[in-house]
């Protein structure tokens, strides 16, 4: 666990807010699979360990170790892919308070694995309709 | 984590302009307005 600063720590201890029923999911959008080492992950456990320190639960998922169909719909099986990890994934999403994409940058773009995320998300969106 | 305990707190977020009842009402821009027919 990443550790926090003074600062951080200061500001979690004076903190009158109350977090603790609060749940965060991370998507990390990176290009490598485990157990490679994900940079992208590496600046964003600084932000999971303040949110951790603040009483939120938090849920980091690395996305390329799933297999996520390519599509507009919720579930893909139900429209010829044998396999799609996405509906499982988006079960976390859909509980939590939070959702945070993390992408690597290269040549100014995030990955093709976030926009693939953000694609599925934005798949999902009907099923927010008069929530 | 503020914004996201603010918006619980406040019951989320409002599904306004995205209600098919309000949709089917005539709420969108290509309904005829029934006071020029």
């Amino acid at each position: 666990m990443t550790n926090l600063t003074e600062m951080h720590e200061t500001l979690a201890a004076e903190s009158q807010w109350d977090f603790s029923d609060l749940r965060a999911v991370f998507i990390n959008c990176t290009l490598k699979r485990s157990p490679e080492v994900s940079n992208t992950r590496g600046l964003a456990d600084l932000a999971v360990a303040i949110m951790e320190r603040n009483g939120v639960n938090v849920e980091v998922t690395r996305a390329i170790d799933h297999q996520i169909a390519t599509g507009i719909y919720p579930d893909m099986t139900e429209h010829g892919w044998e396999v799609d990890e996405w509906p499982a994934i988006f079960e976390k999403v859909i509980g939590a308070d939070i959702l945070v994409l993390l992408s690597p940058i290269w040549l100014g773009e995030k990955s093709s694995v976030c926009t693939q995320v953000i694609e599925r998300l934005y798949g999902n969106s009907h099923l927010l309709n008069d929530a | 984590m503020h914004m996201a305990r603010m918006i619980k707190d406040a019951g989320g977020i409002p599904a306004h302009g995205n209600q098919k009842s309000l949709w089917d009402a005539g709420c969108r821009f290509d309904f005829a307005n029934p006071d020029y027919r």
